[in-house]
C-alpha cells in the first residue's frame, strides 16, 4: 500500500516538474498606433537651377549642370537622376535633406536626350514603415535635355510694341541654366555716349519690360543674360509726331499732331518755330499735357514761311539738353498760313478773276473763284517771266537765254506764235489789250505789235532796266523800272515821249501801273503817298497820303481799283479812286515777303509759298 | 574559507540529528516571487531611446509562478535538513505596432536554483509549528533577447541566449502542518537573495551582455520575496513512542 501511494506520488511529482518547468513566463503586452495611413504628401522643394517649369533645358556642352533640392524636413529617402537612360547619380540625403550635384557632360554629344528626376521621400505618416523608408512618395520629373551652343540658348529680343503709350519689349527666355541677372540696355547713338542699364531682370521667367524712358529717339536694345549671353539687338526709332497745319476761314492758324504712341512717357510739348533772320527758336507755347494734339498759332502772319518745331518733353529724364531736345526729340514742318494754292515764282493778272502763275516751266491760268488751274497756257522750260494783257486776252512769255518770245492769244489760241527778237536777247515784255507791247532788251525799250511781228518804235533807257514792265491797256503809256528810278513814257503816232516821273525823286517810287478808262490813269506809289495821274494830261488827279510808311506794293487789283501794299504792320488796301483804306493781317517789320510773293485778287490774297487766304471785310 | 565553515557547520548539525528520531520527507510545491531586475530594466529603456521609432514598455518583470522540489530529512523536535531545487521566470516586452508593421523586444529570463535548506523551529516536535528556514545553493540563469522587426510583409527577427551562474541564500518563515501521518503541507514566505554573475553569451563566454548606454555589464537580479505552499509526502517514519 504504502509503496504504491509512494510511487503514484512520485509519478505525479514528476509529471508536474516537467509540467510546471514548461510554464515558463511570457512576455505579453500590445502597443497599437493608430495612424493615418494616407499622410500627409510631402512638401519638397526642388531647387534646380534649371527650374521645374521648364520642360525643356538648354545646356552648353562644355557648362557643368547643377542640380539640387532641398526638402522642408527631412522626408527625401534618396534621388537618382537619369541622364539619357543612364542612371547618372543616386543619392541618399544629409541630414539637411539637401542635395546637390554636378555634372559635366563632356561626352554627350549635341543633341536631344531625356533625362528625369527621381526623388523617393516618406510617406510622412510615422508609422514604422515611414521610418525606416519601407513607405513614401516616388516624385519623378522629366525633362528634355538639349545640348546645344551658346547661341541656341541665349535671349532674343523677340518684339517691340507700344503698348498704352508705352514701349514694351519682349523676349524669349533664357534656356540656359544658372540664370542670375538678364540687363536691358539701350544705345541711343549721339545722345548718350554709353549704352544705358534699362533694367535689371532678376527672374528667368519675366519676358518682357515697358521702358518708360523712351520718347522716340534712336534706341538700340539689347539683352545680356549673366553679364555673358547677348541677345540681338532691336533698334527702335520714333515714331515722331506727323505735323500738319490748318487755316480755317475765320482765320485760325492751327498746328496740329499725331499723339505719338509712346505719349505716357512724355510731360508734354513745346511748340516753336525757328526764324531764319535771327537763328533762334521762338516759343509759341508749351503743354504740359501729353494728350493735346494741336495748338492755335496766335497773331499768323501771311505771307511767313514757319518752320515749325514740336519739340517733346520727355516725363521723367534725361539725357538732353536743350538743344538736343531739338535734335532728337522734335518734328518739322514748313507752312505758312493759309489755305493751299499753287506754288508760284512770277505772276500777273489781268481784270477777270483769273491768276497767271509762273511754276517750272508752265504757266498756269489760275481760276481764283473756282480755286482751280484753268489751263497750261504755255509751258517752256526756259521761261522766265510773262506779262498779260489788262484784257486777259494777249500773254506775252519771255525765255531766258532765248532769243525769242512767245506770244499767247488766250482767247484765240491757234494764234499764239513765237516772235523772234530782231536785234538783242529780250529781257523783259508786256502787252497791251491792243497785243501791242514793249520789249526790253538791256538799255532798249521797243515798242512792238506782236499780233503782227512788227516794231513799232524804240527808245534808249536813261540805265539798266531792272524788273518792272507796264504797259497801259491801250497800248499809249508805258513805265519801266530801271537803277535809276521809274521812267514813264507815252506811245503815240508812232512815237515814244519820255514822260516826267512827277516826283522830285524817280527813285523814290516804289510802283507804278495803268487802269483802263478814259482817260487811262497811271497809278504811281511812293513810300509816304500814292498818286492817281491822269494820262491824257499827265497831271495828278488824286493824292492819297499815308500815315504809315509804305514797305512793299504788290500788285494792282484792276477790277476794284484797290492797291495792295504792306507798312510795318499791316498788309493794306488803297482804293486808289476813293482813298479808301482796309487793314487786312498783321506783319512785322522784320517779315521777309518781296512784292512779287503776294498777290491781291478777287478778294483773296496769294502768296508765291502755296497759301492763300480770303479777305473778309 | 567561507565555503569550509558553512560546510562544518551543516556536517556538525547533520551527525547531530541522526541521534534521534528521522523523518524523510518529499515536497512540491509553488509560489509566487517578485524581481527586482534592475539592469535588465535599464537594458530596456536603452533599447527604447535607441529606436527610430517610439515604443512602449508593455511588461516589465512581473511576479510570477515558482515552483520548486524539496527533500527534507526532519531530525527530532526541533531541526529539518534538506535540498531544495527551484525554478521561476519573468519577462519584459517593448513593442509598437500600427497598419503597417510591428516591433517586438522580449527580454525573457528563467532560473534555476539548487541548494541546502535547513529548518528549525516547533513543528518537528508537534503536528502543525512555525520554523525559520535558511536556503542557500546556487544558480542558473537564462536569458532569451528576442527581436522581432515586420514592416508589411518583410520580417526579420533574432534571438539571442545568455546565460548567467551565481549563488543564492534564501532565509524564511515556514509553516508546517501535518494533515496525516504520511502528508505535511507547508507553506514559506522568504526572500531571496542572489549573487549573480554577468550574462555572457551562449557559446561564448568570453562576451558579456552590456548595457551600451551605461556602460554596464548586465546581471540577472532575481532578487525579492517569494511565498509558495509545499505538499509534502513522508517516507520514512520513525515512531518515537508507540
Amino acid at each position: 500500500m504504502i509503496k504504491n501511494t509512494l510511487y503514484i506520488f512520485f509519478v505525479l511529482s514528476l509529471l508536474s516538474v516537467f509540467c510546471l518547468i514548461s510554464c515558463n513566463y511570457e512576455p505579453y503586452g500590445e502597443n497599437y498606433l493608430e495612424i493615418d495611413s494616407v499622410g500627409v504628401v510631402p512638401s519638397v522643394v526642388v531647387d534646380l537651377n534649371i527650374g521645374w517649369n521648364s520642360d525643356t533645358i538648354y545646356i552648353c556642352k562644355d557648362e557643368t549642370v547643377t542640380f539640387s533640392y532641398r526638402s522642408n524636413s527631412d522626408v527625401v529617402s534618396w534621388t537618382m537622376f537619369t541622364i539619357n537612360g543612364k542612371e547618372t547619380h543616386a543619392y541618399t540625403p544629409d541630414e539637411y535633406g539637401s542635395f546637390q550635384f554636378s555634372y559635366y557632360m563632356p561626352d554627350l554629344l549635341p543633341g536631344i536626350y531625356p533625362m528625369s528626376m527621381t526623388v523617393c521621400t516618406h510617406s510622412g505618416t510615422g508609422s514604422l514603415a515611414d521610418v525606416t523608408g519601407a513607405e513614401g512618395y516616388l516624385l519623378t520629373k522629366k525633362w528634355v535635355l538639349v545640348i546645344t551652343d551658346q547661341y541656341s540658348i541665349r535671349s532674343q529680343i523677340t518684339s517691340t510694341l507700344f503698348v498704352d503709350g508705352k514701349l514694351k519689349i519682349k523676349w524669349s527666355s533664357f534656356k540656359g541654366i544658372g540664370f542670375k541677372t538678364g540687363k536691358l540696355y539701350k544705345e541711343m547713338p549721339y545722345i548718350a555716349n554709353s549704352p544705358v542699364l534699362v533694367a535689371t531682370i532678376t527672374d528667368q521667367g519675366q519676358t518682357e519690360y515697358i521702358d518708360n524712358t523712351y520718347h522716340g529717339e534712336s534706341s538700340v536694345y539689347y539683352l545680356i543674360i549673366n553679364d555673358t549671353y547677348w541677345s540681338n539687338s532691336v533698334t527702335v526709332s520714333g515714331p515722331l509726331p506727323e505735323l500738319s497745319v490748318t487755316s480755317d476761314p475765320s482765320g485760325i492758324f492751327m498746328l496740329k499732331w499725331d499723339i505719338p504712341p509712346y505719349s505716357k512717357n512724355l510731360k508734354g510739348y513745346r511748340v516753336s518755330y525757328f526764324d531764319d533772320m535771327s537763328g533762334e527758336y521762338h516759343l509759341i507755347s508749351e503743354i504740359n499735357d501729353p494728350t493735346i494734339d494741336s495748338c492755335i498759332i496766335p497773331n499768323p502772319i501771311l505771307g511767313n514761311e514757319y518752320q515749325f518745331v514740336l519739340t517733346m518733353i520727355p516725363l521723367t529724364d534725361c539725357y538732353y539738353d536743350e538743344y538736343n531736345l531739338h535734335n532728337f526729340l522734335s518734328s518739322k514742318l514748313t507752312a505758312c498760313y493759309g489755305t493751299p494754292s499753287p506754288v508760284f515764282y512770277w505772276s500777273d493778272q489781268g481784270s477777270d478773276p483769273i491768276i497767271y502763275m509762273l511754276n517750272a516751266g508752265n504757266i498756269w491760268a489760275y481760276n481764283t473763284e473756282k480755286g482751280i488751274i484753268d489751263a497750261t497756257v504755255y509751258s517752256n522750260a526756259s521761261l522766265f517771266r510773262f506779262s498779260v494783257s489788262e484784257n486777259n486776252q494777249y500773254l506775252i512769255s519771255v525765255l531766258r537765254d532765248e532769243k525769242f518770245l512767245f506770244f499767247s492769244d488766250l482767247k484765240t489760241p491757234e494764234n499764239s506764235k513765237k516772235i523772234v527778237a530782231k536785234t538783242s536777247m529780250p529781257y523783259s515784255a508786256s502787252i497791251s489789250n491792243k497785243g501791242t507791247g514793249i520789249i526790253i532788251t538791256g538799255t532798249m525799250a521797243e515798242v512792238f505789235d506782236f499780233i503782227h511781228d512788227k516794231k513799232l518804235g524804240e527808245i534808249n533807257l536813261s540805265n539798266d532796266f531792272l524788273v518792272i514792265n507796264k504797259i497801259s491797256p491801250s497800248g499809249n503809256y508805258f513805265v519801266e523800272q530801271t537803277f535809276a528810278g521809274y521812267e514813264f513814257f507815252m506811245f503815240k503816232d508812232s512815237t515814244i515821249e519820255r514822260l516826267s516821273c512827277l516826283t522830285e525823286n524817280a527813285q523814290d517810287i516804289l510802283f507804278a501801273d495803268y487802269l483802263s478808262g478814259t482817260p487811262e490813269r497811271a497809278v504811281v506809289a511812293t513810300s509816304n503817298c500814292v498818286k492817281l495821274i491822269d494820262c491824257d494830261s499827265w497831271s495828278v488827279v488824286s493824292q492819297w497820303n499815308q500815315d504809315n510808311t509804305i514797305n512793299t506794293v504788290f500788285n494792282l487789283d484792276y477790277p476794284s481799283r484797290q492797291l495792295f501794299f504792306r507798312t510795318e504792320n499791316y498788309f493794306m488796301l488803297l482804293n486808289v479812286e476813293t482813298g479808301e483804306t482796309k487793314k487786312m493781317f498783321p506783319t512785322t517789320p522784320n517779315q521777309n515777303v518781296f512784292w512779287w510773293d503776294l498777290v491781291y485778287c478777287d478778294k483773296q490774297i496769294f502768296w508765291s509759298g502755296g497759301t492763300k487766304m480770303s479777305v473778309a471785310f | 574559507m567561507k565555503n569550509k565553515t558553512l560546510f562544518l557547520f551543516w556536517g556538525l548539525l547533520f551527525i547531530t540529528s541522526l541521534s534521534s528520531a528521522q523523518k524523510l520527507h518529499i515536497g512540491l510545491g509553488g509560489g509566487f516571487g517578485t524581481f527586482k531586475m534592475s539592469d535588465s530594466r535599464n537594458l530596456n529603456q536603452t533599447v527604447i531611446e535607441s529606436l527610430p521609432f517610439g515604443t512602449n514598455l508593455t511588461d516589465d518583470f512581473p511576479p510570477y509562478f515558482l515552483y520548486n522540489g524539496e527533500i527534507i530529512y526532519s531530525f527530532p523536535k526541533i531541526f529539518s535538513l534538506g535540498i531544495k531545487a527551484s525554478t521561476t521566470s519573468t519577462g519584459s516586452r517593448v513593442c509598437v505596432s500600427d497598419y503597417s508593421g510591428s516591433y517586438v523586444f522580449d527580454n525573457l529570463q528563467k532560473v534555476y536554483t539548487s541548494g541546502l535548506k535547513a529548518m528549525t523551529g516547533t513543528f518537528p516536535g508537534h503536528k502543525q509549528g512555525i520554523c525559520f528556514s535558511l536556503e542557500g545553493g546556487v544558480i542558473w540563469s537564462f536569458l532569451s533577447l528576442k527581436e522581432d522587426f515586420t514592416v508589411f510583409d518583410k520580417s526579420t527577427n533574432s534571438v539571442t541566449d545568455y546565460r548567467a551562474f551565481g549563488y543564492y541564500v534564501q532565509p524564511g518563515i515556514d509553516y508546517l502542518w501535518q494533515v496525516m501521518p504520511w502528508l505535511m503541507v507547508g507553506g514559506n514566505l522568504s526572500y531571496f537573495k542572489g549573487f549573480p554573475n554577468n550574462y555572457y553569451l551562449k557559446d561564448d563566454k568570453e562576451k558579456t551582455l552590456y548595457n551600451t548606454k551605461t556602460n554596464k555589464p548586465i546581471s540577472p537580479q532575481w532578487d525579492g520575496v517569494r511565498a509558495s505552499i509545499s505538499v509534502y509526502y513522508q517516507v520514512i517514519r520513525k515512531k518515537d513512542k508507540k
